[in-house]
């Protein structure tokens, strides 16, 4: 397991996932043109950049919303860019969305039940809640419940999706995204948290602005939790993001866009220093000014 | 006696169909115009069967039952790929329920326009029996994993899918069972009233079973199938006021839609009254 600021402990390991070549255009706008990047396994890597440059659309090509119009995505290998959406959930990677969505009448336990459900095997033994439907059922309940102890939600399992304060909104959809990663097949779960083997758990993580609209207390916290999830869980993650102070504090790698187009990458401290960075994304006054604090 | 048992097991035929519906609309979320097709084919396919082979009622049912949820796969299979959003699949459902009413006007099999007199086969033992399995089915059926999918569908289907649901496989499994229901209760319906015609499966009954499951609550089974009977018993009911019960019916539709637009229970159930709320 690496810590935030070290590059990766095995820098031999095959990244996670590679971008070649990427584009997507929409009518004559090239929201996304010629984007190559890896992501390395088990880091936590930051996509930033302004308003407009094509972040959101590259995780909406990653996770198969949107059909590339040229170029590859492979995870371990495996192109995702003929897979639909279901399906690339089903190898490994999991979302979390700007503006949250949430299944907002179902409890917090459902919401987090319904990626282990969608996973499950029953089928005309459903008509009459066979044992095996329902050791099904009970297996989803009891992993979606570890899944929610670890991030620390285990309090709100029984409420009304809806209800909760928005902070909370945010820890729940990270929770649900976690979920996708499990089979819902294996044992039953034991002891206080999610005890993961290595075939299960989400590979790559998808975090589109988690931070939007928190003040800086919430967002520091939001931080531990990210780090949290990603010691516990193992998993690989990429976080588009706008508060750069979190970016700088839990990255371990840094992609900045602009325009459809990757404008720089590397360590949190390279980019920091980049000059074309700057003058596309940080050039802004007060953005520089906190840089220069930080 | 005669004349209210058969109001009530009127009544409990349309149950069953409004039941079919309230899955697909009321817990998967898409609206349909063109689910009385379903109830058609279920009673063409037993009428015929009866009529022309002399079948048997215990096979004729269920194989009205097979054939409206094979034919759903029709409509479903090119509309639900194009993922086409919640109105757009009610016109291309229309359209298909207004194709069969055409079909059936004019095949020979089904002795068109005049329609089809078959025997009284479904006495009051089949139309409870049939709606005891049906409510018994569906409630284990929406109580496993495939509610809790098509709920989370009807909630949000982008999140839906990014939670890893095959939207597709989900919203043709909600439409053939929604459709299999519709067929039992048009299988029961074509053998107790002994006649079935094509105009009986128009969009005036589509709309009337929508409406008893908006009026119903959209989530919900209790809901729809207490507002069913109501809106079967109460024309029944009203006959004295003649020609104003159309009306005094139409009332009583909007004055739920503005008292409780969310419908009767909506995305909660009878007994969840009494006990804690259910989605």
């Amino acid at each position: 397991m690496t810590t935030p600021m070290e590059p990766p402990s095995k820098p031999s390991l095959p990244p996670l996932l590679e971008v070649r070549g990427l584009s997507r255009s929409f009518g004559g706008i090239h929201a996304v043109e010629e984007l190559s990047f890896d992501v390395a396994q088990d880091g936590i890597m930051g996509l930033i950049g302004p308003n407009g440059a094509g972040k959101t659309t590259v995780f909406n090509l990653i996770t198969g919303a949107y059909r590339p119009t040229a170029g590859t995505i492979c995870l371990r290998g495996i192109d995702l860019t003929k897979k639909r959406p279901h399906e690339i959930v089903r190898a490994g990677v999991s979302r979390t969305f700007q503006n949250i969505r949430l299944f907002n009448r179902m409890t917090c336990l459902e919401n987090v039940m319904v990626p282990l459900l969608a996973r499950g095997k029953s089928m005309l033994g459903t008509f009459f809640r066979t044992p095996f439907a329902r050791g099904e059922e009970q297996r989803a309940r009891e992993t979606a419940l570890a899944v929610m102890k670890d991030v620390g939600l285990a309090d709100a399992a029984h409420r009304v999706a809806s209800t909760l304060p928005y902070g909370l909104q945010r820890k729940l959809e990270i929770a649900r995204a976690l979920a996708c990663g499990f089979s819902g097949q294996g044992p039953s779960v034991q002891g206080p948290s999610v005890q993961r083997p290595s075939a299960q758990g989400p590979r790559l993580l998808l975090l589109d602005e988690p931070a939007a609209g928190m003040n800086d207390a919430e967002t520091r916290e939001l931080g531990e939790v990210i780090l949290k999830v990603q010691k516990d869980f193992g998993v690989t993650m990429m976080l588009i993001e706008h508060h750069i102070e979190l970016v700088m504090d839990i990255c371990t790698h840094v992609a900045v866009m602009d325009r459809g187009t990757l404008l720089a990458e590397g360590s949190p401290r390279d980019v920091r220093g980049d000059e074309r960075v700057i003058a596309a994304y940080l050039g802004r006054p007060r953005a520089r000014r906190e840089l220069e604090r930080t | 006696m005669d004349y209210e048992l058969n109001v009530v097991m009127l009544a409990c035929i349309n149950m069953i169909a409004v039941l079919g519906l309230a899955v697909f609309t009321g817990f998967t979320g898409l609206f349909s115009l063109g689910h009385a097709a379903f109830v058609g084919i279920g009673a063409y396919t037993s009428g015929v069967l009866t009529y022309h082979w002399n079948a048997p009622f215990f096979f004729a049912l269920p194989a009205g039952v097979a054939a409206a949820g094979l034919s759903s796969l029709v409509i479903g299979i090119p509309t639900l790929r194009a993922k086409l959003r919640s109105d757009y699949f009610a016109i291309a459902i229309l359209g298909f329920g207004e194709a069969l009413r055409v079909c059936l006007e004019n095949l020979s099999i089904t002795n068109g326009a005049r329609g089809l007199s078959v025997d009284e086969l479904s006495g009051p033992a089949w139309i409870l029996g049939t709606l005891a399995v049906c409510l018994f089915a569906t409630r284990n059926f929406l109580k496993s994993r495939f509610g809790a999918l098509f709920v989370a569908i009807r909630e949000d289907p982008t999140a839906a899918e990014m939670a890893g649901i095959d939207l597709f496989k989900m919203r043709l499994l909600s439409l053939v069972v929604s459709a299999g229901l519709c067929g039992a209760s048009g299988a029961l319906l074509a053998h107790r009233l002994a006649f079935i015609q094509p105009a009986m499966f128009t969009l005036t009954q589509s709309t009337q079973l929508l409406a008893s499951v908006i009026a119903g609550g959209m989530g919900s089974i209790s809901g729809p199938i207490i507002v069913s009977f109501v809106f079967t018993a109460l024309p029944e009911m009203l006959r004295s006021l003649d020609m104003w019960r159309l009306p005094a019916y139409g009332l009583l539709l909007v004055l739920i839609m503005i008292y409780r637009p969310q419908g009767l229970l909506g995305y909660r159930e009878l007994s969840g009254l009494f006990r804690r709320q259910a989605r």
